[in-house]
């Protein structure tokens, strides 16, 4: 009969698996690089925060508190890393800028051909003409540009009238 | 109290964070890596956590009071770490997984149990231990390690280590055979 009792003496336990050769000799070196990037990490979320913080602290009573964290971690490290941050923003800053003069310069010069398609040269010297002179060559233009054969019908008609009535005046 | 080894590497830890660190790690990561591999099955995954406990083990270290010894407070951040990691990775079991740690089958109470299945029951039953009987148990029985050996690592009495362990054996086939 199988005994209830010294279960564990009677498990044969099994050799242990292989581990890769030198793995617990350079073990250390790989916990020191993993510490060292979560620190970089850490570093660069840091600075993110704290310019955050920078921006949204505007109480005066809070400049001391403003003053310990910030020189706290401004270590020459960090003070390179927002440097390189600074030049990030700033060159991202330029380039949008950049990109938005060309969209303005063309939109500039589209309006501006617009322009010269829809106005004539003429046009354009009127608008250097004084009101008087403006007002005469309206007035004298609009009589030379009926020229429609209605108009001329009705300038000949008047005329007849008129040459009609002063013969029939002349005769009386 | 803490152990003689203990209080060298605390020492040490004190004069030179970084000396005292590295003797840290080459003091227990072994012990720590094969807590971890038995409850993975793998060594890639073993890696993964073993570094993550000693980033853990170097950013807790300013905060340790030295009131435990530093194995068992190793263990216990080894212990809960993998626990999440398996809890996360359970979806995503590895194609290389170890032997099981029992090489043979068991018949017990007309129920046979294969290697496969003892060895599960058997890191099952360690899972349900209170944590000084888990630790004295896996470093008695799997690193085969001696009561005086076991006493420097934990700070314990060898007495209370043998009790400690009596009681872990006697809940583990317990639970075995309740299986």
């Amino acid at each position: 009969m199988e005994k209830r009792s010294d279960i564990l003496n009677r498990l044969t336990k099994a050799k242990r698996p292989t581990v890769p050769a030198s793995f617990f000799e350079t073990f250390s070196d790989e916990v020191w690089q993993l510490i060292l990037l979560e620190d970089e990490t850490d570093g660069f979320l840091n600075d993110l925060k704290i310019k955050r913080f920078k921006n949204d602290l505007n109480d005066p009573q809070k400049t001391d508190l403003k003053y310990v964290i910030v020189s706290g971690s401004e270590t020459p490290e960090r003070q390179k890393k927002s440097a390189t941050i600074r030049h990030l923003s700033l060159w991202l800053g330029a380039v949008a800028a950049s990109v938005a003069l060309i969209f303005a310069v063309s939109f500039f010069n589209e309006s501006q051909s617009q322009v010269a398609d829809t106005l004539s040269t003429e046009e354009v010297l009127l608008a250097y003409l004084d009101e008087e002179d403006l007002v005469d060559y309206i007035v004298e233009n609009s009589a030379e540009t009926e020229t429609d054969s209605v108009a001329l019908l009705n300038e000949y008609l008047y005329e007849e009238m008129e040459d009609g009535l002063f013969e029939y005046y002349e005769n009386l | 109290m803490l152990s003689k080894l203990d209080q060298n590497l605390w020492q040490l830890y004190q004069v030179d964070n970084t000396a005292g660190f590295n003797k840290i790690v080459s003091t227990f990561q072994e012990r720590i890596y094969w807590q971890i591999r038995r409850m993975t099955k793998n060594h890639n995954d073993t890696e993964d956590i073993l570094q993550n406990v000693f980033v853990k083990v170097w950013r807790g270290l300013p905060k340790f009071k030295a009131e435990s010894a530093i194995y068992s407070w190793i263990y216990r951040i080894a212990f809960n770490e993998t626990a999440t990691f398996l809890k996360k990775e359970k979806k995503h079991l590895s194609s290389d997984v170890d032997d099981p740690i029992i090489e043979n089958t068991l018949s017990v109470d007309g129920k046979t149990f294969s290697s496969q299945e003892i060895s599960e029951v058997l890191m099952q039953a360690i899972a349900t231990l209170p944590e000084k009987q888990a630790q004295v148990f896996q470093l008695k029985y799997f690193d085969d390690l001696q009561y005086g050996a076991i006493s420097e690592l934990l700070g314990t009495s060898v007495g209370g280590l043998k009790a400690n362990y009596h009681i872990a054996v006697k809940k583990i086939e317990e639970f075995i055979l309740n299986r």
